[in-house]
């Protein structure tokens, strides 16, 4: 895969974008799961609570009725470092109204297996909610994507020698990188709306350094 | 360059061993990736769809495309460049994302584990479980997986070893005998091959995409939303249990409640933590757990 390729398609990862790849490598697809409501991103990998939906905060909390106190599940031991006492920490939902906590046999029978958080419990699932909005939607958002390089020296392109055998489809975009020794600048058009003109004056366009701009702005609904 | 593989006599066969200079069954465990991902996306590629590879590991392993008739006229080994012949219609571009298992059969056995992770809603998910021994495609939109259960009375995502991550499926199987796939006492063959392309291939999941979504997530939830105690629980805990998570759908109907309740409990959570240092790692933890979807799962 050619350098600058690579580097794009490196780009859109460290931007929350999952990058395939065609077999004619003259284009991009970018990918991403998200909310159908308002458009958050969506993680597969993130657990909720089975019973109440709240989010897994990574921590334990100590059982000990007189500690209660909450510590990173990076740090902890096998003691609860604030009252010293051992085996009170689990990985319990942090809803004290929830049922998991509420009902004080299942609490039990959960921590005995590390807490509701805890994969042995069998009390958490992947997100089922959304983070923004709590909608229960989601969509893999798609978007082609053309990478053109064009050197700082280019004042003007004929959009005939970019027309690539692409679709007019409303989902696909070029992105132009311009470049200069050190330097890129960004900018997205939508492929439909390129085709309108016979030429782009590169002056006219609003480049801008942060890649990320162009993210948001290919992946707005 | 994608080309097409097809000749007088592998046309109409899906799936057919794309790379004359080996055979499937030549591979084992440790060396079959790389073959097994090929396999797959050249049988897609000479039927007319495009592939697209995923750049770094995800779970998603193909994402493959198609420009078919809006009326479902186009045939299955072709895509459809100009106007449909038969209604007229302008071609429509489907898209479908493809979670692949390959397995070689165990006495008969396609073993595979699902996860919660692994279920989404999008009514264009697709599986794709490749037996390399049979040189079979059993293909299901992710509602048609579900439903499956649904309609079999049985439910896989009950037990907490699906949702532990560590449920191994051991009911799906291949009867050398009678050519046949059945999961338990129930056929599969509608999955098989040309008959799960029918599935895949259909215009209305892409026209109806929000409508299909919904109607998925209330399958997904009526699965998925149900605990069985199995070994790990007493079974006293199971009414009581299933009765909550029907009171949490209800409640959780109304988007505001999810989010009111979730702030409400990060904002209780962060005035109980009294380190700086843990507020701190919960971040961390939160933002390592969005980079995982870029980390590729080996298949076990």
């Amino acid at each position: 895969m050619e350098i600058n390729m690579k580097s794009i398609s490196h780009a859109l990862t460290a931007n929350g974008v999952h990058v395939y790849l065609s077999v004619k490598l003259e284009y991009l697809v970018g990918n991403r799961l998200v909310c159908q409501e308002c458009q958050e991103p969506w993680y597969m990998n993130l657990t909720e609570c089975f019973m109440c939906g709240s989010i897994n905060p990574f921590l334990y909390q100590c059982n000990n009725e007189d500690c209660k106190q909450y510590i990173s599940i990076t740090n902890a031991g096998k003691k609860c470092t604030f009252c010293n006492m051992e085996g009170t920490l689990h990985q319990e939902c942090p809803n004290q109204n929830c049922f998991t906590n509420v009902n004080t046999e299942l609490k039990v029978a959960i921590n005995n297996l590390g807490g509701t958080f805890n994969k042995n419990s069998g009390f958490s699932i992947s997100q089922q909610y959304c983070l923004n909005c709590g909608s229960q939607y989601h969509n893999y958002q798609t978007r082609v994507i053309y990478p053109l390089f064009i050197s700082e020296e280019t004042k003007k392109i004929r959009i005939e020698e970019i027309k690539k055998e692409v679709p007019l489809d409303s989902l696909a975009y070029f992105v132009l990188v311009l470049y200069s020794k050190n330097k890129r600048k960004y900018y997205a058009m939508k492929i439909v709306e390129v085709y309108q003109y016979e030429k782009l004056d590169l002056s006219k366009l609003n480049f801008t350094n942060e890649f990320s701009k162009i993210v948001d702005q290919i992946f707005s609904k | 360059m994608q080309t097409k593989l097809l000749n007088k006599d592998t046309e109409n066969s899906f799936p057919i061993n794309p790379f004359p200079d080996v055979n499937p069954q030549e591979f084992n465990k440790l060396n079959k990736k790389r073959v097994t991902e090929d396999f797959v996306s050249e049988n897609f590629i000479a039927i007319g769809w495009e592939v697209f590879e995923p750049f770094t590991d995800t779970g998603i392993d193909r994402i493959i495309t198609k420009k078919i008739c809006p009326n479902n006229h186009t045939s299955l080994f072709e895509d459809l460049k100009e106007k449909c012949p038969i209604c007229k219609s302008k071609p429509i571009e489907i898209t479908r994302y493809v979670q692949v298992k390959t397995r070689a059969l165990k006495k008969g056995i396609f073993g595979f584990t699902l996860k919660s992770k692994d279920i989404r809603i999008d009514p264009r998910h697709v599986f794709v479980l490749y037996c390399d021994t049979t040189i079979d495609f059993l293909i299901l939109p992710i509602f048609d997986y579900l439903n499956f259960f649904k309609t079999k009375d049985m439910n896989p995502f009950a037990p907490t070893s699906f949702r532990k991550g560590n449920y191994k499926l051991n009911s799906l199987r291949y009867n050398f005998d009678s050519n046949h796939w059945s999961w338990g006492r129930h056929s599969w063959e509608s999955y098989r091959n040309i008959d799960g392309l029918k599935r895949i291939q259909n215009p209305s999941i892409d026209l109806n995409i929000e409508a299909e979504t919904i109607k998925t997530r209330e399958l997904s939830n009526e699965m998925l939303t149900k605990f069985s105690a199995g070994g790990s629980y007493p079974r006293n805990f199971e009414e009581i249990v299933n009765k909550n998570l029907q009171e949490k759908l209800k409640k959780n109907q109304d988007k505001k409640n999810v989010i009111r309740r979730r702030e409400s409990i990060i904002k209780e959570l962060l005035v109980n933590v009294r380190n700086p240092e843990t507020k701190e790692s919960v971040n961390k933890y939160w933002e390592t757990i969005k980079n995982l979807e870029f980390v590729g799962e080996e298949e076990s």
